[in-house]
């Protein structure tokens, strides 16, 4: 019995590029695979503020649309769009550490937003998020990018931009830094 | 830590690279390291995260989306109040998308003309989802009709609006490419040599014959029944084409035993560029035509007539079939038409020796003036 022929969805890279010639279908089904990755990511990043987390990946999918046409295949689509996310949370954090200091509240964003979920989770789960807020910006995305989303290496620096050597750097500083936290937090 | 350690990033890459490290095992410090970044990673793959219910998801994208159209509008305004020139680079891929709906168009009637059974009612259909997705070129005036043996393409630009008919029939009756001018002026050039100017309300045709030589000796085209080319409307309550000459044109007619009708075939003449001349491959002899014929093969390529539309300025559209083989066509125009090209020529003519009279004025005037100057110089220098 003959095999009913199967129509193949497009490729991540043929979206991207259907999506830099404006192809908003492209973009919805774009969305509906990596809207996921793209939360966890975020989410990550920046804390747990469900709403900020929001915004953060529409601005994420609307700069994808703008770099759509920029799109070179050196790094899968899924990781290009965690570098355009970092560089969206990089722009938000800065805004809201201003934003924050301007109303007088704590100066580190992200340490408050990990601190007022600590009650709700797990002790080492909580030291864990905050010593990542912590991190300086490129460490931080570095480990989120390599250590929790495990994007390679070399995917992390084409979408970073950066020698592979550096990631490992990277990658290995925030560690040290983490790993001092999380003992400094049992002591 | 010994010698044979690796430093700690490069055993940090080696264990998120997943690489086997013997050495690992037999050191303490290295196993001490590779478990604290065992136990770490696996704190890190535990951290919880909020995963964003269907609704959040859903209005998320919809707020994207919008804000995607919008921003889309907003680049659409900003191109509207682009500079002319940019403008015009605009007009230039517009006109553009009008020879790939041409084309594409001609290349459906191709299709249809290829299939021994008169088309099914979803060949029109085809045609037109063949071209739809050029026809969405901005601004969308391209209407393309389809039916039986027959593509109807109107084509408005800028500067002119004019209706292409290509009636398709068998090689015994050739095939026939009509253009009919609603409004501007077109261009029309038949092979390389035939260029006229046509007006509003008139037409040209363009009506090739079957050489004489398949005609007569294919035995297959015997059995294929006399076809009465079908007139489009439009074309029918047009002005009566009075034919003024019949004069030898780059045209070619069917050879195909099993196909009904020509085989045309698009070529892509640039928009700017001038009209170039089409390519006309060899011609096979009456001969081998026949040989083939004997053999039950079909002739490869089938053709069609050659005709080129082109708006005068700056939006031309072409049509050029393959072309195997030469044959008469008899060329049919409109009588203003000629005149209007009489009168042209004339003008351009007085023109000419307007100018050249004018050129020739200024060369006395600058040698009257040179020698009146070498005059006052030896003047001059005669007195010191």
């Amino acid at each position: 019995m003959p095999k009913p022929a199967r129509i193949e969805a497009p490729s991540d890279e043929a979206l991207i590029v259907a999506i830099g010639d404006g192809d908003r279908v492209a973009l919805s089904e774009l969305y509906d695979r990596f809207h996921r990755d793209v939360y966890r990511f975020l989410g990550r990043f920046v804390g747990r503020n469900a709403r900020d987390v929001d915004d953060l990946v529409q601005q994420t999918f609307i700069e994808v649309t703008r770099a759509a046409a920029r799109f070179r295949s050196d790094s899968q689509v899924k990781t290009w769009m965690f570098g355009i996310a970092a560089n969206v949370a990089r722009h938000w954090l800065r805004d809201e550490v201003r934003r924050r200091k301007l109303l007088g509240a704590a100066a580190e964003v992200a340490a408050v937003e990990a601190t007022s979920h600590a009650s709700t989770q797990h002790e080492r789960s909580a030291q864990l998020q905050r010593a990542i807020a912590a991190l300086p910006h490129d460490l931080r995305v570095t480990f989120v990018m390599c250590a929790i989303e495990e994007v390679s290496g070399a995917d992390a620096a084409v979408a970073l931009g950066v020698p592979v050597g550096t990631v490992w750097r990277r990658l290995h500083e925030a560690r040290n830094v983490i790993t001092t936290a999380l003992r400094g937090g049992k002591s | 830590m010994s010698q044979r350690c690796p430093a700690p990033l490069e055993l940090e890459r080696m264990h998120d690279c997943g690489e086997v490290v013997p050495h690992v095992a037999s050191c303490a410090i290295c196993s001490d390291a590779w478990h604290a970044l065992d136990e770490l990673q696996a704190a890190v793959s535990d951290l919880a995260w909020q995963a964003p219910d269907d609704l959040q998801v859903r209005r998320t994208r919809e707020r994207m989306l919008a804000a995607v159209a919008a921003g889309a509008a907003n680049d659409d305004e900003a191109a509207a109040k682009l500079a002319p020139a940019q403008t015009s680079r605009w007009r230039r891929a517009w006109s553009m998308g009008v020879v790939a709906v041409v084309s594409a168009s001609a290349a459906a009637a191709a299709t249809m003309m290829l299939s021994s059974a008169p088309p099914p009612p979803s060949a029109a259909s085809a045609s037109r989802a063949s071209v739809a997705p050029v026809a969405t070129v901005n601004p969308p005036r391209v209407s393309v009709q389809g039916s039986a043996g027959e593509v109807h393409v109107t084509v408005a630009t800028n500067d002119a609006e004019f209706d292409v008919h290509r009636d398709v029939a068998t090689a015994q009756h050739g095939a026939a490419i009509s253009v009919r001018v609603r409004r501007g002026n077109v261009e029309l050039q038949q092979g390389s040599s035939d260029v006229r100017t046509l007006g509003p309300q008139q037409q040209w045709t363009v009506v090739a014959e079957a050489p004489r030589a398949v005609d007569t000796s294919a035995p297959a085209m015997r059995d294929v029944p006399p076809v009465v080319v079908p007139v489009p409307a439009a074309v029918a309550s047009a002005p009566p084409v009075v034919p003024e000459h019949r004069s030898a044109a780059t045209v070619g007619s069917d050879g195909g035993m099993n196909s009904r009708g020509p085989d045309v075939t698009i070529e892509r003449v640039p928009t700017i560029a001038p009209m170039r001349t089409p390519e006309v491959p060899a011609v096979p002899e009456p001969s081998a035509i026949a040989k083939q014929i004997d053999r039950g093969l079909n002739l490869q390529p089938a053709i069609g007539p050659t005709l080129t539309v082109r708006p005068p300025v700056p939006l031309p559209v072409a049509v050029v079939p393959a072309v195997p083989t030469t044959v008469e066509a008899t060329v049919s125009t409109d009588k203003q038409a000629a005149r209007a090209d009489r009168k042209t020529t004339k003008v351009d003519k007085a023109a000419d020796k307007a100018a050249d009279k004018a050129a020739q004025k200024a060369e006395r005037k600058a040698e009257q003036v040179e020698r009146k100057q070498e005059r006052a110089q030896r003047r001059a220098l005669h007195d010191k």
